[in-house]
């Protein structure tokens, strides 16, 4: 279970981009973070990964204070969690194989259980066969797949997915969430944030909005109105 | 960690990246160069400065009419001296010739010399560790029955003292500046190849790599491009030194350069060779660390 409390959060001593803000998330959810760009949703993300830190408040993972972690024990949490980057963030000189294994590699896998491994990841999203063709040369859906296989090498518990549609066209954008609602389904908390209001009606769920620094609940009831609940 | 990621990401990044890798490899390699040349110039200074003192060789001019005996003696008390290595009779005939010698093409200036008005004289060596006992050697022979005058070159002995415990000092503070200055250069070098893989280090830190796995990958491959580096600067250094030693031909001093003049031992090239791989390592682990310390935030 992974909670915020009355975290706040603010860039350069600028005004707060979070503000006080709680949240609760229980194991196995899938739901939608959104809100305007610049909203805060990356942000959440970042505190989450502890590639950024919450200027107060706490941030809970199985009652866990992850801010209290150290560097060995930070990098132990970021295998637990699995994320997809708007931009893939893959090795564009390396291959599908290469991406989906660098994570297992950085924590010590070799020989038959790293190749065991990667090739049952690139398996379910269906880069299996063409695993030593370079990154570079993939297309952005691809790649996004490629970006998930590597998200999802560890069976972290939580998939923190950040506008993984945003590049992709609307058939790609299917697969790819058909994806993420497989490894929902797996048993992980997915979180994607994204501002495509017709990705979230196409695939509902929970639905949290960032608006004016604090996170608010909303339920989508028709495709021009959306009830919001603080 | 070592097998499973670093070693491999290592060289794979140095081939991948193979322009980068060339160009950080050529900047080290041209301040290494400099380096070492610098280096061996000093070696040679001070192996140059050492054949001299140790070869200094004194003279002692006999008084005149002495009998041959007594000459034979005063060679033979010479000898007897531990600190003299060998001593020799030097007749007023092959004085002559070797100052004849000495003088080259002006010889003729030797024409009207009475050879039998010279001495005769006693020339002895001192052994290279002795030479602080020249100087009580000199009092010493002085006070010998048939002994007239000591020469030893007094004064370019400590002229050439003095240059050598200068040049040591000098050549120490240089050689520590020219140290510092290549570390710079090649951190510097290797900060800017890593500044192209900004990205790379951040993708290592999300997908839960710690810092001494991030860290020992671009350390090692720091340390390879530095022993490149190294390897590349010690051939042009080695190709410099025989293309100039070949070339000095011109006159008699030339020709003892180019005879006695020497490379780096295998000692100093070992020793070397593992400080510009340390170079490399701390350029490196200096280079990440203030990356990651911004990507952490």
């Amino acid at each position: 279970m992974i909670e915020f409390l009355e975290v706040t959060k603010s860039y350069l001593g600028m005004r707060p981009i979070l503000e006080s803000v709680s949240l609760k998330i229980d194991k196995g959810e899938f739901f939608y973070l959104t809100g305007v760009s610049g909203a805060g949703k990356t942000t959440i993300f970042k505190l989450l990964m502890l590639l950024e830190h919450a200027d107060s408040g706490q941030i809970l993972v199985d009652d866990a204070d992850v801010e209290r972690f150290n560097a060995k024990r930070t990098a132990l949490h970021r295998r637990r969690i699995g994320m997809i980057f708007q931009d893939y963030r893959l090795l564009p000189k390396l291959s599908i194989e290469e991406n989906t294994a660098l994570p297992l590699r950085v924590a010590g896998y070799r020989g038959k259980a790293l190749r065991q491994k990667t090739e049952a990841c690139l398996a379910r999203v269906g880069m299996a066969e063409r695993r030593k063709e370079l990154v570079k040369s993939l297309s952005g859906g691809e790649q996004q797949l490629v970006a998930i296989s590597r998200a999802t090498v560890f069976d972290p518990p939580v998939i923190l997915a950040d506008e993984p549609t945003g590049n992709l066209d609307q058939n790609t954008a299917y697969t790819v969430m058909k994806s993420l609602r497989e490894i929902n389904q797996r048993g992980a908390t997915v979180i994607v944030a994204t501002h495509d209001l017709n990705l979230i009606r196409s695939f509902r769920a929970r639905t949290l909005l960032i608006k004016e620094r604090r996170i608010h609940e909303v339920r989508l009831v028709k495709p021009e109105r959306e009830e919001m609940r603080a | 960690m070592l097998f499973s990621y670093s070693i491999p990401r290592a060289l794979s990044s140095l081939s991948v990246n193979w322009r980068a890798s060339l160009n950080s490899m050529l900047i080290i390699a041209a301040s290494l160069s400099v380096l070492g040349t610098g280096v061996l110039l000093y070696v040679n200074v001070i192996h140059f400065s050492r054949i001299w003192l140790s070869n200094t060789t004194v003279s002692l001019f006999l008084g005149g009419g002495i009998p041959a005996v007594h000459r034979d003696r005063i060679v033979t008390q010479v000898r007897d001296d531990p600190h003299v290595v060998r001593a020799w009779l030097v007749s007023p005939r092959e004085g002559m010739e070797v100052l004849g010698a000495k003088l080259g093409s002006d010889h003729g200036l030797l024409a009207g010399v009475d050879i039998e008005s010279l001495p005769y004289t006693v020339d002895f060596e001192v052994a290279a560790g002795d030479r602080e006992h020249i100087h009580a050697l000199a009092a010493k022979f002085i006070a010998l029955d048939g002994v007239d005058e000591v020469v030893y070159g007094e004064r370019a002995l400590e002229n050439v003292r003095l240059f050598f415990q200068i040049a040591q000092g000098v050549g120490m503070f240089f050689i520590a500046l020219i140290l510092l200055s290549s570390f710079m250069i090649v951190s510097n070098a290797i900060r800017l190849s890593l500044h192209t893989r900004q990205d790379e280090i951040g993708i290592l830190a999300a997908v839960g790599a710690t810092h001494g796995v991030i860290r020992s990958s671009f350390i090692i491959e720091g340390m390879l491009l530095s022993f490149a580096g190294y390897l590349l600067a010690i051939g042009i250094i080695w190709l410099g030194f025989q293309i100039i030693v070949a070339a000095l031909s011109w006159n008699e001093a030339t020709m003892i350069v180019k005879e006695r003049a020497i490379f780096f031992s295998l000692d100093v090239l070992l020793v070397s060779m593992g400080a510009s791989m340390l170079v490399g390592a701390v350029g490196s682990h200096v280079s990440v660390s203030g990356l990651l310390r911004r990507i952490e935030g």
